[in-house]
């Protein structure tokens, strides 16, 4: 099947008008097809041979901008038909469109853009992936090499600009090693914790031919061990922990999801009955429905759950880096407790907050050898159930100072448009992206999705911009899903460009605007912190028109009683992108909000 | 590859004048001869602040690995460490190690001698 799917069907419109000149292609009747169908005993050009091992590896999708010295892969793209290109508005938004189709498929997202200005558009994206562990596999064409280094037109040393915010990169400078360097990269990126990887190809790798056999590539990393160091002893020890824990709490991180590890989580806090909080990557990584669930912690997270942490005797950190966002004063975070911490990266092990049994390796494998080692669940279940009965009162008494929605028969607030939103949501195939600012930590509040994979947003890097491309790769990924970006007005206006995208490919990604007419965190943190605000206020165009103008369909709410029924309708377009500008109330602070040098306990629940 | 047209080593060091009272680190890394390779090692001291008093690397033809070898002054070892934890998860980076160093002769063993680099 592959090997008929792989064989150029029609004749290149170029080469039956005296062939191409930059990239001759390969003719079916003389290249020899191995059984395989990735190999040619005839050379073929860098180009074939980069969309060839995309194919072996598994892509169907690339997210990707034309240019000079990538014209030879954009000729030869003709004949894969397998490859479903989304010509993007500009670079960052493709790898925006790759992220959120790598964290929701879990398999690398593919961008391939040009030289110059094509390749330094990818860095915002590039170090988005990178502290989100997301698997990229990004392709840049370069200048040809005897030109590199010369300041040519559209040169960029785009392994140098790139080299701090990928996990790995590499430049092709021979076309025998392409066929390797695109297995590295897909290894790379997709294997331990999953990150970013750039592939620079200058324009003469691309013409250049060689012989290809995919299958025969040998991968030589001698020095990239996907090693685990977790003994026996830590599993005891970690089950001696919590035979002795009154007040436990698990934290758990995008790490889990990564993992593939929701199951084994799931079964873990069930069998000793520990509470989970979780990280702004964590969400989805545990049901928000279950009872265990306490939901978001953080600087914006939930008052019970940040206390909880704060007063647990034992905390389990899982696969959660314990950024400052996470931890308040990382001096004070946690204090009470004995800090059990697994992660696959030894880097984030004892790198901001001590632990007394720092665990490296694979999640899951950590937590089902533990669920492996203790004793029959239900004896460890009921043990662990009376032993907890009071820590549980207390968390349920902590849980009743929740902040609550404000609700107003005439006012629009944005956590109301954000809690019906959530509302609408279809029951299943429905995933939530997010932009950056107020209405992430809305939202991230009031996440009701239970399955991982479902809730998309700029963690590390904290990315204005990203949701709105990240739902569309989402929904070109899932065509028949419910994609909604939730975005603030500020965020949307940094890559509103790829409505044209999305209308172009009939991606109906709804884009639900929380438009207060500020970038509300900034005149947040200003008014807290300086008393005054400084070029918060922002204008916005009229979205129902932008909406239009693209093609798409655009709804403008003004009044909480309106909500419900756009919603809906928004919901239900299955053709076109939506955009809803839902109009609420200017100034309206995030809560709870813990202060920047505060500790978690330390946070202010309300305005007063 | 550019780097394998060598000879048997290439020893590059630079010396700075140490202004500091801080105690000495010294850190060996050993990597693949790759593309990219010795600029991450490089990149992952300086983005932390330091630059180092000595810096050598040499390069094996035989097994195509770079030797570095970099001592830098910091008080703070828990990032030192780190810095350690990191180079070791590089792509390229076979090994990765901090060797104590008590005495300032203890620096001065451990780089090839300037003069070398002319050989």
């Amino acid at each position: 099947m592959m090997m008929a799917s792989l064989i150029p069907t029609t004749q290149p419109l170029n080469a039956a008008a005296g062939g191409s000149a930059v990239s001759p292609l390969p003719s079916a009747l003389t290249t020899q097809w191995s059984q395989s169908g990735l190999a040619s005993t005839d050379p073929i050009s860098g180009a074939h041979i980069l969309l060839r091992a995309l194919i072996a590896e598994g892509t169907d999708s690339i997210f990707g901008y034309p240019g000079g010295v990538i014209l030879p892969i954009y000729e030869a793209l003709v004949d894969y038909p397998q490859l479903k290109h989304y010509l993007v508005r500009h670079e960052q938004g493709a790898c925006h469109m790759a992220e959120g189709y790598a964290r929701t498929t879990g398999k690398a997202g593919v961008v391939l853009v040009t030289s110059g200005p094509g390749a330094t558009n990818i860095v915002t994206g590039v170090a988005d992936a990178y502290y989100d562990s997301t698997p990229l596999v990004v392709i840049t064409g370069n200048v040809p090499t005897a030109f590199l280094g010369q300041d040519a037109f559209q040169e960029a040393d785009i392994l140098a600009i790139t080299r701090p915010c990928t996990k790995h990169n590499i430049i092709v400078r021979d076309v025998s090693k392409l066929a390797e360097a695109i297995k590295e990269a897909f290894h790379v990126a997709t294997t331990g914790r999953p990150g970013p990887v750039v592939v620079d190809i200058p324009k003469d790798i691309i013409n250049a031919k060689t012989p290809f056999d995919y299958g025969q590539v040998q991968l030589d990393l001698p020095g990239y061990q996907l090693s685990e160091s977790y003994t026996a002893d830590d599993i005891d020890s970690i089950l001696s922990l919590l035979s002795q824990a009154e007040r436990p709490v698990i934290l758990s991180g995008g790490g889990v999801i990564n993992s593939e590890a929701s199951e084994a989580l799931l079964a873990f806090a069930e069998r000793f009955q520990i509470p989970v909080g979780l990280s702004l990557m964590g969400l989805g990584g545990f049901p928000t429905s279950h009872s265990l669930c306490m939901g978001f912690t953080g600087m914006h997270g939930h008052y019970w759950a940040n206390i909880a942490i704060a007063k647990a005797d034992v905390l389990l950190v899982i696969g959660n880096r314990l950024n400052d966002r996470q931890t308040g004063n990382a001096e004070r975070f946690a204090k009470q407790a004995k800090i059990i911490h697994i992660d696959l990266d030894p880097v984030n092990l004892n790198k901001n907050v001590a632990s007394c049994l720092p665990v490296q390796g694979d999640i899951k494998g950590v937590l089902q050898a533990i669920l492996a080692k203790s004793e029959s669940s239900m004896q460890v279940q009921a043990e662990s159930l009376s032993k907890r009965a009071d820590w549980f009162k207390q968390i349920a008494f902590w849980r009743e100072r929740r902040t609550e929605t404000p609700r107003h028969p005439d006012l629009l607030s944005p956590q109301y448009a954000i809690e019906r939103i959530f509302a609408n949501l279809p029951a299943e195939n429905a995933y939530v992206t997010t932009e950056v600012g107020q209405h992430q930590m809305w939202a991230a509040q009031r996440y009701n999705l239970d399955r991982p994979r479902t809730w998309i947003t700029s963690g590390g890097l904290g990315t204005m911009g990203f949701g709105f491309p990240a739902a569309i790769g989402i929904q070109a990924a899932f065509p028949d899903a419910c994609v909604v970006d939730i975005a603030g007005d500020g965020s949307f206006q940094m890559t509103l460009q790829e409505m044209a995208t999305a209308k172009e490919y009939k991606l109906p990604v709804k884009v639900a605007i929380i438009n207060n007419s500020y970038l509300g965190m900034i005149r947040q943190w200003q008014g807290k912190m300086y008393g005054r605000e400084s070029e918060a206020e922002m204008f916005s165009p009229d979205y129902e028109l932008f909406a239009q103008s693209f093609g798409g369909v655009g709804f403008t709410v003004k009044h909480p009683s309106e909500l419900d029924a756009v919603l809906q309708k928004a919901f239900a377009i299955n053709d076109r992108p939506v955009i809803i500008d839902i109009r609420v109330v200017e100034k309206v602070d995030v809560y709870p909000w813990v202060p920047s040098g505060a500790s978690n306990e330390e946070m202010l629940t309300d305005n007063a | 590859m550019m780097m394998n047209s060598a000879t048997a080593a290439i020893p590059i060091n630079t010396t700075t004048t140490a202004t500091t009272t801080e105690p000495l680190n010294i850190v060996t890394c050993t990597l693949q001869a790759r593309m990219g390779g010795l600029d991450r090692v490089l990149g992952a001291v300086t983005h932390r602040g330091w630059i180092p008093t000595q810096l050598q690397s040499v390069l094996c033809t035989k097994t195509d690995t770079l030797s570095v070898t970099m001592a830098f002054h910091s008080a703070d070892y828990f990032s030192v460490q780190k810095l350690v934890k990191f180079l070791e998860k590089q792509v390229y980076v076979l090994s990765a190690s901090l060797v104590p160093a008590n005495k300032p002769s203890d620096e001065a063993t451990l780089f090839t001698p300037i003069k070398e680099r002319s050989a």
